[in-house]
């Protein structure tokens, strides 16, 4: 097992296509890390160049201490799994798993023992004599990742791997990565455009967009304070609303003032926090709000003293999810925004509504796709 | 119901029927004519407008003729050419995958200012070696010449060394010119050019090209023969240098390693004997493998325990064509030049572009050299390619070498195939067509033989 530290990496494709830029990041022994992002920002390209599979245009990768700019990716110490699993199609399971080792001459006994270890690990031993035509997707992706665990290498790298799966096989194998993670305690590195499994899997999450990192940090986090409005784009579904506005003082207090429609008294108790609101005040701004920080009633958190966090919508779509439901809604000014606020029968589709804004929970952005968030709370 | 259904298949019928008509016209009807043909005695000069002998049934008395009969001897010998000839398609499927390889490797990422700068940089040196060679070797201007034979400082025999200077020095030129032509083409175009270049012989009728080589191949004056003239002279001087058991030393040596070799690949095999019939055909494999590694072995040491003998009599280039046993070789080195940058290269090329980048990366990561990713990948995954060129070529081998023999040789002994035994039975001599439809009958069957083999072993190797 390693540490996996980048500095300054970045990946010019044909000296002209800019892939990844100024990626710094400190990977710590054992640390499972997701690399998340829209398509084509980078994240595999980033993967492959520690794997060894593309060349490093700037900066180093170091793996366990050592810069491996030019080592050969046999040499990196490290296994990969990818997305349409690359197992050999004309060898059996056994040899796909062992050829790896037969290539490293490891002495034969040695090799039928791991084999057989990964196999009982992941179940599928009953499968060792066939070959990859015969098997499931699901049952593929399992040899795939024996293939890598059998090397026992410093560090797994995982690119989508489970973006071939059905979607309840997906979160099936999701568990038992996370859990195999929890066993092997290897270095792990896995790339996806699905921000769940990122949340779920990541001891930490790093964000991207357009090869450059936008936020890394715990998925809690880095869901509760994002950076930037990007990253609270990103994360989270339904994804965060956005509503357009400045920042006007009230007495004592600052509030966002959103059109005629919201005047929101934003929370201003931590220090340093009013002084940054302060110094915003009367320019363009953006509020956003996670859909489940709005409420139908003005009970507990969602009725601060002070109010002013009402919000008067009209209402169009209702989507039940069990113990919850989604409400698409209608500013006065004719943004959509989307609420999720616990279930009951006979939610009135159609009206307008008044609805309540926890001001504990909202985020002020600068204007832009990536303008920096002015109200992070402090960890 | 039943009334349309019938009124639509006549429609079909109809549609199809052009193209049905044709081959029952032109194939259907002349292939299982043939075949009655082939039981009879039926010879243009014994049945024809003057004579009025009718044909007789003959039973398979053609079919004894050929494989045991009179004309056994032809026969089989005309058989063994043809098998001999076939040499050239191992040779030449291995050349159109080692070309596809070349061509499929991914150029170096070079921007366009550097290319700009390769191609200016061959076409330089070309031209600059090209003027170098031919200021070198092109004699002084032809009045000197005569002067000095006037004068009697030379003799004319001298000055046709001197002429044959200049040819050779032309030929030096001109190859030069090519290659960096050639060179220059790669480095503007990339694989592209190259792609073209080698697919360029099937693109020219085969006739043209046969004539073409048999230009190259002319004992005298022949481009091939002024190439290896002066190279055999320097071979024949180099070893008449050296002591003659040198020669039989290394000739030793060399079959001695080999030998060795063959043996440990031998042993390996049976010392790591898995079971079944995976490690049977694993073995047969090995031991293949060691027998054409001794053959070839065997072939150098005799090369080397002779060389010194031969050189004492000076070594001269062979009459190629014309000399029966370069006959043979002369058409199979030419059959694989014309054929490796064709239609077998693309299929390879169609069969690597194929193959999914991930699994050498997988193969890479494993720790595969570029040996093993070639044996553990590409080959695996080529399988079928391979097995579709083997079957097409193998019958196509069976049939063909009719033009080869008929232009470049005139239809020489040496260089006879069935498909030339029959055209000379049938529209020749005796036009004995009852005969001639039994040799294309017993070709058929071997042919036929040949690919149900084909299929039976190649089945098993691609179907995994
Ligand atoms: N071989 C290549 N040559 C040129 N450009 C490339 C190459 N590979 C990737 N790129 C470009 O580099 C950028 C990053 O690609 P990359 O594959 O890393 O994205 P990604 O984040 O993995 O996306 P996805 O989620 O779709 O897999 C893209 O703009 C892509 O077009
Ligand atoms: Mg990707």
């Amino acid at each position: 097992m390693a540490q996996v530290v980048l500095r300054n990496v970045g990946k010019v494709y044909d000296r002209k296509v800019r892939a990844v830029e100024g990626f710094n990041l400190d990977i710590r022994d054992g640390e499972f890390v997701v690399f998340v992002g829209p398509s084509g920002c980078g994240k595999s390209t980033t993967l492959r160049m520690i794997a060894g599979l593309e060349d490093i245009t700037e900066g180093t990768v170091d793996i366990g201490g050592r810069v491996v700019n030019h080592v050969h990716p046999k040499d990196r110490d490290i296994a990969m799994v990818f997305q349409n699993y690359a197992l050999y199609p004309h060898m059996t399971v056994f040899k796909n798993l062992a050829f790896g080792l037969m290539l490293r001459k490891m002495p034969k006994e040695e090799i039928r023992r791991r084999v057989g270890e990964a196999a009982r690990l992941l179940g599928i031993e009953q499968l060792l004599e066939r070959k990859p035509k015969a098997l499931s997707g699901g049952q593929r992706q399992r040899v795939a990742l024996g293939r890598a665990i059998v090397r026992e290498p410093q560090v797994f790298l995982f690119d989508e791997p489970l973006s071939n799966l059905d979607a309840k096989l997906r979160v099936v194998t999701r568990t038992e990565l996370k859990n195999l993670h929890q066993r092997l305690r290897t270095t792990t590195i896995y790339v996806t455009h699905d921000q769940e499994e990122a949340m779920t899997l990541g001891d930490r999450i790093v964000v991207m967009s357009n090869g450059r990192i936008q936020q890394v940090d715990t998925p809690l986090n880095v869901y509760r304070r994002p950076v930037n409005r990007f990253v609270a784009a990103f994360l989270g579904s339904p994804p965060m609303n956005f509503v357009e506005g400045t920042i006007a003082r009230e007495g004592q207090r600052p509030v966002f003032v959103g059109g005629d429609w919201l005047r929101l008294a934003l929370p201003a108790d931590q220090p340093g926090v009013a002084a940054d609101l302060a110094r915003h005040e009367g320019r363009p701004l953006v509020l956003g709000f996670r859909p489940n920080a709005m409420s139908e009633h003005a009970a507990g958190k969602f009725a601060p003293p002070g109010g002013g966090n009402a919000l008067r919508l009209a209402t169009t779509v209702v989507e039940p999810l069990g113990d919850k439901i989604d409400v698409s809604c209608q500013t006065p000014a004719g943004q959509r925004l989307i609420a999720r606020i616990d279930a009951r029968d006979n939610f009135p589709a159609g009206q307008t509504i008044e609805f309540f804004l926890d001001p504990e929970h909202v985020h002020v952005f600068e204007p832009g796709e990536f303008g920096p968030n002015i109200l992070r709370p402090p960890a | 119901m039943i009334g349309s259904a019938r009124k639509r298949l006549l429609i079909a019928l109809a549609f199809l029927l052009p193209n049905l008509l044709g081959f029952l016209v032109f194939t259907a009807g002349p292939v299982l004519f043939s075949l009655a043909m082939s039981f009879t005695d039926w010879a243009l000069t014994k049945h024809n407008s003057f004579s009025s002998t009718p044909v007789r049934f003959v039973g398979i008395e053609n079919y004894a003729r050929l494989l045991w009969g009179d004309e056994s001897g032809f026969f089989w010998n005309y058989f063994g050419n043809t098998v001999y000839l076939m040499i050239g398609i191992p040779i030449g499927i291995a050349g159109s995958l080692g070309l596809a390889l070349l061509l499929n490797a991914k150029s170096s990422p070079a921007g366009r200012g550097s290319k700009a700068w390769g191609v200016g940089v061959a076409l330089a040196v070309t031209a600059i070696s090209c003027f170098g060679v031919w200021m070198l070797t092109t004699p002084g201007p032809a009045p000197t010449e005569l002067t000095a034979v006037k004068s009697g400082e030379i003799g004319l025999t001298d000055l046709t060394v001197f002429q044959v200077d200049r040819a050779r020095s032309n030929a030096a030129v001109l190859a030069m010119a090519v290659l960096g032509a050639v060179v220059a083409g790669g480095m503007a175009f990339g694989s592209a050019f190259f792609r073209t270049l080698f697919y360029l012989p099937s693109l020219l009728a085969g006739v043209a090209m046969f004539l073409l080589w048999k230009t190259l191949y002319r004992p005298r004056g022949g481009l091939i023969n002024a190439g290896l003239e002066p190279l055999l002279n320097w071979i024949t001087h180099a070893t008449k240098q050296t002591p003659e058991w040198v020669w039989k030393a290394g000739a030793a040596g060399v079959f001695g390693l080999v030998a060795m070799l063959a043996g440990l690949t031998v042993v390996n095999g049976v010392r790591n004997l898995g079971s079944g019939v995976a490690g049977a055909a694993a073995l047969f494999g090995r031991v293949a493998w060691a027998a054409t590694l001794l053959a070839a072995g065997w072939g150098v040491a005799i090369v080397l325990w002779r060389v010194h003998g031969w050189a004492a009599d000076g070594l001269k280039p062979p009459d190629w064509l014309i000399d029966p046993t370069y006959a043979k070789p002369a058409l199979i080195v030419m059959g694989v030049w014309c054929g490796v940058g064709g239609g077998n290269m693309l299929l390879y090329l169609a069969g690597l572009s194929n193959v999914p980048p991930e699994l050498y990366e997988a193969a890479s990561i494993d720790g595969a050299s570029g040996w093993q990713r070639f044996k553990h990948v590409t080959w695996p995954q080529l399988a079928p390619t391979t097995f579709f060129i083997v079957i097409m070529s193998t019958i196509g081998g069976l049939q063909g070498g009719f033009e080869q023999a008929m232009v470049m040789t005139g239809g020489a002994a040496e260089t006879r195939v069935l498909a030339f035994y029959l055209y000379e039975r049938a529209f020749k001599g005796t036009f004995e067509l009852g005969l001639a439809s039994a040799i294309a009958w017993v070709m058929f069957a071997m042919i036929f033989a040949m690919t149900i083999v084909n299929f039976r072993l190649g089945s098993q190797m691609t179907n995994d």
